[in-house]
Formats: C-alpha cells, sequence, structure tokens
C-alpha cells in the first residue's frame, strides 16, 4: 500500500485526544480555550500537510505509515477526503478560534476535541465496516454530555436512529437475505435523517435553536449525512433511489429557503438556511452526472464553512448581546460595523454570492439540473434567492436600527477578526479561481461513478 | 499598427476600465476593515483617479474600435470553470452597444463619486457609502461589457445588493431597511428569469455566451440559432428580469421608495444607471426580440403600461424625489417600448439624453429646495409659479372624460395603483402564511413527540 511520507494523518486523529487528555490537567477556562485553539489549528495543519503530501504522491488512495504499522490501514486518504479532512478541521479551528479569551467550559472543550478526533477518522475510514463503527462512535461525545440534555433531544434520538441504520446498512452490503435486501433502504434513511432532508429535517432547527450555536455548527456543518451518502449508499443504489434521494433534496431546499423567511429567532433561520443550502449537496452528488457530483462537492465545503463564518459570527453578536430574534430591527451597527460586515458577507458567501465558493458549486449544480431535470433546475435558483433574502432580513434586523445606549463594546475581538479575514479571503480566492479546486472534487466526483 | 497591435491594446484598454473600480472597491474596503476614519481628500483622490483611469481606458478602446473599423470584439478574461463535461469561459463584448454606456457608466459614476465626496461631508457611514457606491461601479460595468450571461448575472448581483443596501444607508430608521429589503426581494425574484434564461441558453445552445445567443453579427444585428419558440421563451424570461430592475408593473413599488437612499446614490441608481440595467438587458437582447414578435410585443406592453402608470402617478406626488422617481419610470418605460419596437439607436440615444439629465435633477433636488426657501425669505412669500406656463383651458383634454372616472383615476394615483397592496395580498401574505402553518406543524410534532415546551 502506499503511504504517506509522514504520519501526517495520525497525527491529526491523535492530536484533538491528546489534548483532550492534557485539558483536564488545565485548571483555568482560559488555559483550555488556548489549547482547544492551538490543537485545532496544529490539527489542521497536519491534515493540510496530509493533503499535500498526498497530492504529490499522484495515487487514488494513500495509507498513513504510522496507521499502516499499527495495523490500521483501512484508515487513509483518497481522492474524496483528501479536501474533506482539512475541511472538518478547518471547522474546528474556526469555531476554536473565534472563541479564543471568551473562555470555555473544561468539558465542553474536551467533548469536542473527542468528537474532532473521531469524526477526522471517520472521514479517513476506507472500509463499510470502519465507516459504521466509527459513525457510531459519534455517539461518544453526546454520552459524555449530562443525561437530561440527551433526554429530550430530538438531535440524539435522531443520531441513535441513523446509527443504528448505517450499522444495518454496512453490515447488509453485499450480502443476501432480508439484510441484503434491507441494507440500501436503511441506508437512505439513514442519509435523510443524519443529512437533515424533508420529512427527517426537523431536528436541525431544533438543534440550532436550543442548543449552543458552536455545537450546532460543528454537529452539522460537517455534513456526515453526506459522507455515508457518498462512502455507502450512492455507489450501490438504484437509479430510482438516486432519484428519489434527489427529488426530496431539491424538495428540502425550497422548503427549508421558505421556512428561513418566516422564522422569528435568528439562529433557527440560521438552521433552516443551512438546512437548504447543504440540501443542495446531496442534490448534487445524487445527480447521475459527474459536473453535478463536483458541484455537490463543492457545495459541500463551501456551505459548510460559510455556515460555520457566518455563525460565527453570529456567536460573536449572541455573546454581546444575548439570545437575538428578528422581530425587529435591533440597531448597533456602529458599534460593531466590522461584525455586522462580516455577517453579511458570510450571509451572502454561504447562500452563493457572485465571487465566492458556493457560486461555483451552484453554477455546477445548474449545469447537471439541465441533464437530470431541466425544468425544475430552476428550483435551485429559486431556493438561494429565498435564502439570500433571509440573510439580508437578518441583517437588517441584527444590526440595523435606533442607535441604542452605549455599552460595552461589541467590536469584534482580534481573533475574531482575523478569523472572519481569513475565511472570507478563502472563499474568496477559491471562488475567483476554482479551477485547481475544481479539479480535485472532480477526481473525487469520479468515484461515484 | 497591425490588427494584432490593435486587438491588445483594445483588450488591454478594456480590461483596465473595469480594474479601475476594482481597484477602488478593494481600497476602500481595506479602508473600512481597518477602522480608520475616512479622509476625504484621499477618498477624493481615489474616485478622480479612478474615472480618468477608466474612462482613459474606455475611451481608447472606443477610439481604436472606430479608426480599425472593428464591430464587435471578445476580450477573453480566461476559463473561470474546466472540468471534463462542462466548460466555462469568461469574456467580455466590446461592441457599439457596450463601450459608449461602459464610457458613460464610468464617467456619470465618477461625477456622481466626486459630488457625493462633498455632499456625505462627515456623514457617519461615509466609508460605508463609498465601498458599496465602488461595487455598484463594478457591478454596472460587468453588466454593461459582459460577454455571456454568467458574468452579466454576477454584475446584475453587484448591482442589486448595493443597491438594497444604499436604500438602507439611513439605517437607524425603520422605513430606509424595509424599503431596502422590498427592493432587494423583487431583485431576487426576478433574478430568477436571468437565471432560467441562462438554463435554458445552456440547455438549447450549449453554453450562455451572447455570441452563441446572437450569432457573430455585430449588435444591433444578430442572427440567433434559436428556433422562433425557443427565442419567445427566452425574451420573456429577459424581459421578467428586466423587469424588474427596471421597475416595470406590477414591480414598480419599489422605485419611488428607494429613494430614501442619500441623493448621491439615488441619482446614480435611480435616476442614471441601475435604473436603466433592465433597458439594457432588453437592447442587448433587441435581436432575440426582433425573432420573436410576441415576446417584442409583450416588452412594448409592459413599457406602454408602465408608462401610463408612471405619468398619472407622477402627477400627484408630493415630494420632489418621488416626482423625479416616476418621471424616471415614464422615460425608462418609453425607451422599452422603443426596444420593443425595435428602435434600438434611437433607445441607445434616450437611454444616455434621459439617464444625463435624471440624475443632474436629482443631484440638484435637494439644493433647490434649499433655493427655493432662501427666495422665499428673501422675498417673504411664497415662491410664485410662472403663470405664463399655464395650458390654456382648451388643452386640458383629460376634462373631457367623466368626472367620476377622473377622481378614480386620481384616489388610483394616490394610492400608486394599489400594484403594492395586491402583490402583498395575493402573494406574499399567502406564501408567508403557508410556511408559517408548516412551521407550527414541525414545532407541535417536535413538541408532541419529545414532551417538551418551547423553550426547553
Amino acid at each position: 500500500m502506499i503511504t504517506l511520507h509522514a504520519p501526517y494523518l495520525a497525527l491529526a486523529i491523535a492530536l484533538p485526544l491528546l489534548a483532550a487528555v492534557v485539558s483536564r490537567q488545565i485548571t483555568k477556562e482560559r488555559g483550555t480555550g488556548a489549547l482547544f485553539s492551538a490543537a485545532t489549528i496544529v490539527t489542521l495543519l497536519a491534515t493540510l500537510a496530509a493533503g499535500a503530501d498526498f497530492a504529490g504522491l499522484g495515487a487514488q488512495v494513500a495509507g498513513d505509515p504510522l496507521l499502516v504499522r499499527l495495523g490500521l490501514d483501512s484508515l487513509g486518504i483518497d481522492v474524496l477526503n483528501n479536501a474533506l479532512l482539512p475541511f472538518v478541521a478547518g471547522l474546528f479551528a474556526i469555531v476554536a478560534f473565534a472563541q479564543v479569551g471568551a473562555g470555555a467550559p473544561a468539558g465542553a472543550v474536551r467533548r469536542t476535541l473527542v468528537a474532532e478526533s473521531i469524526l477526522l477518522a471517520l472521514f479517513a475510514a476506507q472500509t463499510p465496516a470502519w465507516i459504521a463503527g466509527l459513525f457510531a462512535a459519534t455517539l461518544l461525545p453526546e454520552l459524555l454530555r449530562p443525561e437530561s440534555s440527551r433526554r429530550r433531544s430530538p438531535f440524539f434520538a435522531s443520531l441513535v436512529a441513523a446509527v443504528f441504520l448505517v450499522s444495518l446498512g454496512a453490515f447488509g452490503l453485499g450480502r443476501g437475505g432480508f439484510l441484503g435486501a434491507a441494507a440500501l433502504p436503511a441506508l437512505l434513511a439513514a442519509v435523510f435523517l443524519r443529512k437533515g432532508i424533508f420529512p427527517l429535517h426537523s431536528w436541525t432547527l431544533d438543534l440550532y435553536e436550543h442548543a449552543s450555536l458552536s455545537r450546532a455548527i460543528l454537529l452539522t456543518t460537517p455534513q456526515v449525512g453526506a459522507l455515508i451518502a457518498v462512502r455507502l449508499f450512492i455507489p450501490n443504489a438504484s437509479s430510482d433511489m438516486l432519484s428519489l434521494l434527489a427529488g426530496a433534496a431539491l424538495f428540502t431546499a425550497v422548503y427549508s429557503a421558505g421556512l428561513a423567511c418566516v422564522q422569528r429567532d435568528a439562529a433557527r433561520g440560521l438552521g433552516a438556511i443551512f438546512v437548504s443550502q447543504s440540501a443542495l449537496v446531496v442534490l448534487g452528488l445524487a445527480s447521475s452526472t459527474t459536473i453535478g457530483a463536483t458541484g455537490g462537492l463543492c457545495l459541500w465545503i463551501s456551505s459548510g464553512l460559510a455556515t460555520a463564518g457566518f455563525g460565527t459570527t453570529y456567536m460573536a453578536l449572541t455573546a454581546r448581546r444575548g439570545r437575538l430574534t428578528l422581530d425587529a430591527n435591533q440597531g448597533g451597527f456602529e458599534r460593531t460595523p466590522h461584525l455586522a460586515a462580516s455577517f453579511l458577507v458570510l450571509g451572502l458567501a454561504s447562500v452563493g454570492f457572485p465571487g465566492t465558493l458556493g457560486f461555483v458549486g451552484q453554477e455546477a449544480l445548474y449545469d447537471a439540473s439541465l441533464l437530470d431535470f431541466p425544468h425544475l433546475g430552476i428550483l435551485v435558483a429559486l431556493a438561494t434567492a429565498l435564502n439570500g433574502i433571509t440573510v439580508l432580513r437578518a441583517y437588517f434586523a441584527l444590526f440595523c436600527g435606533a442607535p441604542s445606549k452605549p455599552s460595552a463594546t461589541e467590536h469584534l475581538s482580534r481573533h475574531e477578526l482575523i478569523a472572519c479575514v481569513l475565511l472570507l479571503l478563502a472563499l474568496i480566492g477559491v471562488g475567483l479561481a476554482p479551477s485547481a479546486f475544481l479539479a480535485s472534487r472532480q477526481a473525487a466526483a469520479s468515484l461515484l461513478g | 499598427m497591425t490588427p494584432e497591435t490593435t486587438r491588445i491594446l483594445l483588450e488591454t484598454s478594456t480590461v483596465t476600465g473595469l480594474v479601475a473600480p476594482a481597484l477602488l472597491f478593494a481600497f476602500f474596503s481595506a479602508w473600512a476593515l481597518t477602522g480608520r476614519p475616512p479622509q476625504e481628500r484621499i477618498f477624493g483622490a481615489a474616485i478622480r483617479i479612478t474615472m480618468i483611469v477608466s474612462v482613459a481606458a474606455f475611451l481608447l478602446a472606443g477610439a481604436l474600435f472606430v479608426t480599425s473599423g472593428t464591430r464587435t470584439l471578445e476580450v477573453p478574461l480566461g476559463t473561470w470553470i474546466s472540468t471534463s463535461s462542462s466548460h466555462l469561459d469568461l469574456a467580455l463584448l466590446c461592441d457599439r452597444l457596450s463601450l459608449p454606456l461602459a464610457i458613460y457608466s464610468s464617467l456619470l459614476s465618477g461625477i456622481v463619486g466626486i459630488f457625493a465626496i462633498r455632499y456625505m461631508t462627515r456623514e457617519p457611514g461615509f466609508t460605508r457609502f463609498f465601498v458599496l457606491f465602488a461595487l455598484f461601479w463594478i457591478g454596472m460595468l460587468l453588466v454593461v461589457l459582459a460577454g455571456n450571461v454568467e458574468l452579466l448575472y454576477g454584475g446584475w448581483e453587484f448591482v442589486g445588493v448595493s443597491s438594497a443596501l444604499l436604500i438602507a444607508y439611513f439605517h437607524e430608521r425603520p422605513d430606509p431597511c424595509a424599503n431596502g429589503i422590498r427592493a432587494y426581494i423583487v431583485y431576487k425574484i426576478c433574478d430568477l428569469g436571468l437565471i432560467a434564461a441562462a438554463l435554458l441558453c445552456h440547455h438549447w445552445l450549449g453554453g450562455g455566451d451572447f455570441n452563441l445567443l446572437f450569432g457573430t453579427a455585430a449588435w444591433p444585428a444578430g442572427d440567433s440559432a434559436l428556433t422562433g419558440g425557443q427565442a419567445l421563451i427566452i425574451g420573456l424570461l429577459f424581459a421578467f428580469s428586466a423587469a424588474g430592475k427596471s421597475a416595470q408593473v406590477p414591480f414598480s413599488g419599489w422605485l419611488p421608495r428607494a429613494m430614501e437612499g442619500p441623493t448621491p446614490s439615488s441619482a446614480i441608481f435611480y435616476g442614471a444607471l441601475s435604473v436603466h440595467a433592465g433597458a439594457f438587458l432588453l437592447l442587448r437582447i433587441g435581436p432575440l426580440l426582433q425573432q420573436a414578435p410576441l415576446a417584442a410585443a409583450a416588452v412594448i406592453c409592459m413599457g406602454l403600461a408602465t408608462a401610463t402608470y408612471a405619468t398619472l402617478v407622477g402627477r400627484v406626488q408630493t415630494d420632489i424625489k418621488s416626482a423625479l422617481a416616476y418621471s424616471a419610470l415614464t422615460q425608462v418605460s418609453i425607451i422599452i417600448v422603443e426596444i420593443g419596437c425595435g428602435l434600438r439607436y434611437l433607445a441607445l440615444l434616450h437611454l444616455i439624453g434621459h439617464a444625463a439629465v435624471r440624475s443632474l435633477q436629482i443631484l440638484r433636488s435637494p439644493s433647490l429646495l434649499h433655493d427655493r426657501h432662501e427666495l422665499e425669505d428673501a422675498t417673504g412669500g411664497a415662491a410664485g409659479t410662472n403663470t405664463t406656463m399655464l395650458r390654456p383651458s382648451w388643452f386640458h383634454t383629460e376634462r373631457l372624460l367623466p368626472q367620476a372616472f377622473r377622481r378614480f383615476i386620481f384616489r388610483l394615483s394616490l394610492e400608486r395603483g394599489n400594484w403594492d397592496s395586491a402583490l402583498e395580498t395575493f402573494v406574499v401574505t399567502p406564501f408567508l402564511a403557508l410556511f408559517r402553518a408548516a412551521d407550527r406543524i414541525e414545532r407541535a410534532v417536535i413538541q408532541r413527540i419529545f414532551k417538551r415546551g418551547e423553550s426547553s
């Protein structure tokens, strides 16, 4: 088996776990926060190094030298996850970096670091058994939470159900009898559940409304449901099943965009926009064309990154003002112009504004829609138009209005500003010159057949 | 000069004209990012330099265009998307339509920008205004110079978002924000026409390049490869999109509301350039309208209906900017009628002349009121009306209409045709009611299954 030149992948998976262990020795919240951000940034660098090393090898799949020596050769890097691993690590780094200085409860940081480690391993997994096992392991951080927070959580219930369905599907793939027949329907249901496709999407909106936003972002934006789809479901699914998935995803995109328009709670509105945009990812992946799958893979990363950035700016605002609604204009632009501008630009980027990476993915999706469903392609545009309107409405509601009394400064901290600017530069830079990125996603799309 | 040198010079000067406002946008954005207070002298110098460079570059391109006898030239910007199954090259299109309008757009944007430096002095949000102003400048040039639908859409979006944000410039009051979002909703819904047209162009022609759509014949001629039916559908979709940007009925309600923004942005957007973007789009697709008489007829009807509506409503307005908005709308609608009738050169001249006059009127409107107040203070009474301008009684042909009908028209005009309330009653309210009901059902289901209150 071809291996990377250095154990970057092993480092990326192990480092967050190690940081979680070390964090037990740190008593101050500030120190925990610094460790959290340092660990996530180094992990991001390790995944970027792994991606660059893999690109240099010119192979379809490569193992990690340390993991291979340990017998874990089912974890590796290939043309699909070479961009997804830095993407996942990047999401954690954005959230952690934006929280530096704000202080973070040690327990939450530990659970998040454990979750990052499991997710990176899951995205690196190459076989159905490992994917199912590591997907089941994503329950672990949830089980470490107090029982009262799980008891009435639609997210936890949906995750448990999805774990069961993925296990059933992965076990049944390639077998005969009942298990074999049930495998693909079970995987389809798991994708509907974990990806938040109508009618199994409500947990996502509920999570955004009731959980902390950083948690909601990290649980949804990596889009584990899409991973299940591309690794287990799509390569084995019939065209009818793919059509069903694509149709449901298109309906979800429009329906959820409509829901976003009527939300009063800003966080729930953000959740609805995310459900809508991420449904387009599934639409692309389930497309019968390479360009559609390429668009879906592009949108996977662009919608995840932009939503994480968009959510981070909203998180920064709630840290200063508390829970916010969209009922009336709340003012405050003059106190925090950078935060307002970041919120608006990242919000527009999350819905595919021209010049950003999201627009590239949507353009590819439009191309694919011509081949798959030429008369319904306009619904993709309708969904993004409605989401764009919601973003602008939220911007006006949260930042515009009569100047309120001077209070403590609401300016973005240096860390938050750097996180927003770097993210924007990445989204715009790749959006303006997307060729290399598209080529990488096209290579990944070819895996889907 | 060899043809090759001419071509290279033409391409370089066209790209330079476009890059100049892009650099201005980057400069203003970087300034905003530093959080430093604006320096009016530096901002003014930046706008002057940008205007001089951009206008000079486009003038050079125009001069080369004329002297070399070129009728149309595609300026490649490179490959934007390239995969095994899809390929999208971006290109600018220089022809008799785009170059005059590019020169004009940069000149007018520069002049209004210089005016705005003085007008917006010490205004909170001074830097924000110029960031959005520069974004509009780029957007307008992209719309005018776009060689394919994708690039045009990019510019169209830049113009739309900068327009909405400048309408809401005085965002401490609720009305500008409400009007900004209203304008943006109209833009986004009507943009669907542009996207649908682009999709169909790709479907039927294999791409969104205008050269594919209209053939190699130079504007205003064109030999589209589309069938009559296809030309009709695409023409109607473009017309729908143009109706939003140029405030044609039933989407006219946003235009007077858009006057909430600062006067310089009102002048450049709703007097000069943005409001004419729809007319420009129809000029660009003129050859398509020629091929589809039904689409041309629809454009004429739309223009006539809006012109009639705008002239009636404009006559009962009591504030100067609303009156100017409806006057502008009347003229834009007449331009659209001219385009529908195939009078494309007349429409182009009308567009340029009207944009110049109207932006001047809007820029002058605040000081006009100020001057009038001063005059009244000086004379100690109301400034009189020039009675020599009053029309003789026989000229009032409207008096031939029954009084009840005239009263009905007057009331309807005061209510601005009730278009806004009709759209709200029949489109917006049912849409929102549907999704509010869906949201309520979802919450109730979650509550029932997980047995918890709203606040859990």
